[in-house]
């Protein structure tokens, strides 16, 4: 019998005290009927695959990078069906709004006229570009992947932490933590009727493919890259999967040149036009004639092309002053402005600190709040109120207000946790959910999605740049919720 | 295919061929050492000539006063100061690797990242200097892995360019080791009073990996005969000839329009180089003129590879046409 823990004040994933949850008890049943000393072999053997595969991510520090797999925890988080099918519509909502936004901001800005947003949110924004006004963009779209990270409180209520619209990464950990689970874990998948990936990356290309630039003349298949900034970059995997995946070529900056405001790639027989660049280096190192002159990653003049209308460039230009903390707070008035809906997921409560009631609330509360930098991301500058030294909240005290527009702060959430099995024992880790959303002429949710998990016990940063690791999760299929063993019990896990 | 992607398939089959030459000639000579004694003549001979196919002893003097055998190890296996250094051409392998996944099978790519993982683990940190049993055994390792890496990329690669450019980058990485060694032998012997034709020449067949196909057809392991056969020899795979050859063939299958402006610009010199090959006659002339021919032959390999990289804008041109 496996040693495991209670649920305690938390939300658990698997467990209601300390026993598992009717879509959990299945693959409960089959993890006690396992030897310890089993659990540890696979253990070793799923990170070995990970690494002998190279699928591993550079570590910033004091002597360059190292490589690093993330590290990966079998048990799964299981979601039933019914909880699944309303995330996803939430998710849909989310991203179809946001694309308005975006859209509204580089065109009529009719949100900010109404009211409903304050203008200096924008003004203030590092991501908005000037350059971006009045340019369209392939079918409208300026969201092709969206990863929008979700959290569940004490309650088990869902709730969007964060909408990623630059440069989402994760997506190929969500397949290869699938792959390994079925390689090394094949026992744990019989009983259990689950939603398959094998057939996602097809709506990807479908969405990417359908960004064709409007001067193409029809009936041409367009020629589509991926620009990586090399192999050294931290998500370096990620891009070679995708380019694999999407059967499209894996291209740097200095592959591409522009001509006549065109955009061509070197090969061994001189210059080929490409149409669609799915890049995956941020807007500052895109055009160095543009933005940072510094760049060595991006093309020179490629803004040129894009604004003439010969090249889709993926995500759109422009698209951080939509996904930063600040304007975070205002997504679910974007859902009832533009598509007159109430939304379907929760935001959490965000205050504004250059708003001075709010300010002077949160400077009193700092203990029970998080607060956040708007611009940063990788839980780098941020402050968890009930976890920090007197002497950290007198430093931020200080930095927000020198600073004030920089920073929004957060309610605490008990986040949620789910079992996860590291050096020979279960213990309790607090997880949250990255759900890939791809946009093309329709909306994809790629099912399930990347959980992921603080191994380090107690800690609330679950990023990969700080420890976290990753799980499947597993999307149960409408006919076999709770697969063929357990109860007929139909209760939800939790509330939306 | 991206310019880049091309370069970098063509450069991870040159340092592949040197890794795997590299080590067996280091595996030849870390044996033959131990029945030498430090202070004769040929003991210091065989590493010197060692020390020049695979590095440079004029680089290595600048940073060591003397040839000494754990230096040496160090210095051909995993010196940083020495660009084709074992562990520098695995690396570089290996990110090569890294950057053209997607143009190479998955295995290959897997294979070569868990060797360099391997050789990372189990021999960089070790306590120096390292026992020459476990020498032996990684320099074995590192051959079976190149016998590996061959039999996956011709057991399981699209006759496609990908193939082509890894082919030409092996093959004329070949070609031009096999001339080297040859030449740095021949240069050992300038100082010497001894004629060429009583000069004997095992030790060469040994570095080239001939001696069990020459003995097969010869008795004689005089050294003008080794060369000749090492140059000439149109069945052996590392002469010179072979390499040559397949070269062609490569040439053949990406320019699949022989009266095309490319393939005529590539076939060219090397058609001269075949021809230039098979009328060496070592038993006429002098030894510095034997050493002259061979120069010409290595500056001929080395032009091509040039030529073969502007014609595919290997190097990354600022413009192109």
């Amino acid at each position: 019998m496996m040693k495991f823990y209670e649920s305690g004040m938390f939300f658990d994933e698997m467990f209601d005290g300390n026993q598992p949850k009717p879509h959990y008890r299945s693959f409960h049943h089959k993890l006690n009927a396992f030897p310890k000393e089993q659990l540890d072999e696979k253990y070793q053997q799923a990170q070995s695959s990970f690494l002998r595969q190279g699928i591993t991510f550079t570590v910033y520090g004091a002597q360059g990078g190292t490589e690093r797999t993330m590290p990966f925890d079998f048990i799964p988080i299981i979601i039933p069906h019914e909880q699944w099918e309303v995330i996803e519509a939430g998710m849909k909502q989310r991203v179809k709004a946001l694309n308005c936004f975006l859209h509204d901001v580089y065109h009529e800005q009719s949100i900010f006229e109404d009211g409903l947003i304050p203008k200096r949110l924008i003004e203030n924004n590092p991501y908005y570009y000037k350059e971006m006004l009045g340019v369209k963009v392939p079918i409208d779209n300026h969201i092709f992947l969206a990863g929008i990270d979700l959290i569940r409180d004490e309650n088990g209520i869902y709730y969007v932490l964060e909408d990623n619209l630059r440069n989402p990464s994760g997506i190929s950990y969500v397949f290869q933590n699938r792959y390994v689970m079925k390689e090394v874990y094949p026992e744990f998948f019989s009983k259990h009727s689950i939603q398959s990936l094998d057939k996602q990356m097809a709506f990807m290309k479908k969405a990417l493919l359908a960004h064709r630039p409007a001067c193409m003349k029809p009936g041409v298949e367009p020629k589509a890259v991926l620009l990586t900034a090399g192999m050294y970059n931290s998500a370096y995997y990620d891009h070679v999967f995708l380019a694999q995946q999407l059967n499209i070529q894996l291209v740097e900056g200095h592959d591409l040149v522009v001509q006549d405001n065109k955009v061509y790639r070197k090969t061994i027989y001189g210059l080929e036009q490409i149409d669609i660049i799915y890049r995956r280096i941020d807007d500052d190192f895109l055009d160095p004639v543009v933005f940072r002159k510094d760049s060595l990653l991006g093309v020179p003049h490629i803004m040129d092309a894009y604004k003439a209308g010969n090249i889709a460039i993926l995500n759109a230009v422009g698209n951080g002053v939509a996904d930063d903390k600040a304007m975070y707070a205002y997504v679910p008035d974007m859902i009832r402005y533009y598509l007159n809906e109430e939304p379907i997921l929760r935001n959490v409560k965000t205050y504004h600190l250059d708003d001075d009631k709010q300010r002077a609330w949160v400077l009193e509360h700092m203990r029970e709040l998080v607060i956040k930098n708007v611009s940063a991301s990788g839980g780098y500058d941020m402050l968890i109120g009930p976890h920090a030294s007197d002497e950290e909240i007198t430093k931020f005290k200080e930095k927000i207000i020198e600073n004030p527009f920089q920073y929004i702060a957060q309610p605490t959430i008990n986040l949620s946790r789910a079992p996860a099995f590291q050096d020979g024992k279960f213990y309790p880790c607090h997880v949250d959910l990255r759900v890939y959303v791809m946009k093309g002429d329709d909306i994809y949710v790629l099912p399930g999605g990347l959980s992921r998990v603080a191994l380090k016990e107690g800690s609330l940063v679950v990023n990969s740049s700080q420890g976290g690791g990753a799980k499947d999760t597993w999307i149960l299929k409408e006919e076999l919720q709770y697969a063929k063993s357990s109860s007929r019990c139909t209760v939800l896990d939790g509330k939306i | 295919m991206l310019s880049r992607v091309a370069d970098a398939l063509y450069w991870m089959a040159r340092y592949s061929e040197r890794t795997q030459t590299n080590a067996h000639i280091l595996q030849v000579q870390l044996l033959n050492m131990l029945e030498q004694s430090g202070k004769e003549n040929e003991y210091i001979d065989h590493w010197e000539a060692v020390l020049d196919i695979c590095a440079s002893k004029e680089e290595y003097l600048t940073f060591y006063e003397s040839i000494r055998v754990n230096l040496l190890i160090e210095y051909l296996l995993f010196s940083d100061k020495n660009c084709n250094a074992l562990h520098a051409t695995l690396r570089a392998v290996r990110e090569n690797a890294r950057v053209t996944r997607d143009s190479i099978p998955i295995e290959l790519w897997e294979l070569q990242n868990a060797f360099y993982l391997s050789l990372q683990q189990e021999i960089i940190g070790r306590e120096r200097p390292i026992p020459l049993i476990v020498l032996n055994s990684f320099l074995q390792n590192v051959r079976k892995t190149s016998l590996t890496v061959t039999g996956l990329i011709e057991g399981s690669m699209d006759r496609d360019l990908p193939y082509y450019f890894m082919h030409v980058g092996k093959w004329l990485e070949r070609a031009e080791k096999t001339i080297r060694m040859a030449l740095i032998i021949l240069e050992q012997h300038k100082e010497v009073a001894i004629s060429l034709f009583e000069v004997d020449g095992t030790f060469l067949l040994d570095l080239s990996e001939a001696t069990e196909s020459y003995l097969r057809k010869h008795r004689q392991t005089n050294l003008l005969c080794v060369i000749q056969y090492l140059l000439q020899d149109k069945h052996f795979p590392r002469s010179v000839m072979f390499c040559l050859q397949k070269l062609e063939e490569s040439l053949s299958c990406l320019e699949n329009d022989p009266i095309s402006a490319r393939y005529i610009e590539l076939h060219t010199p090397l058609k001269n180089l075949l021809f230039a090959m098979m009328n060496v006659d070592l038993w006429n002339i002098t030894l510095e003129e034997t050493i002259l021919l061979m120069e010409e032959r290595l500056c001929q390999c080395i032009d091509f590879g040039n030529t073969f990289a502007t014609i595919y804008h290997l190097y990354e041109p600022s413009v192109q046409p």
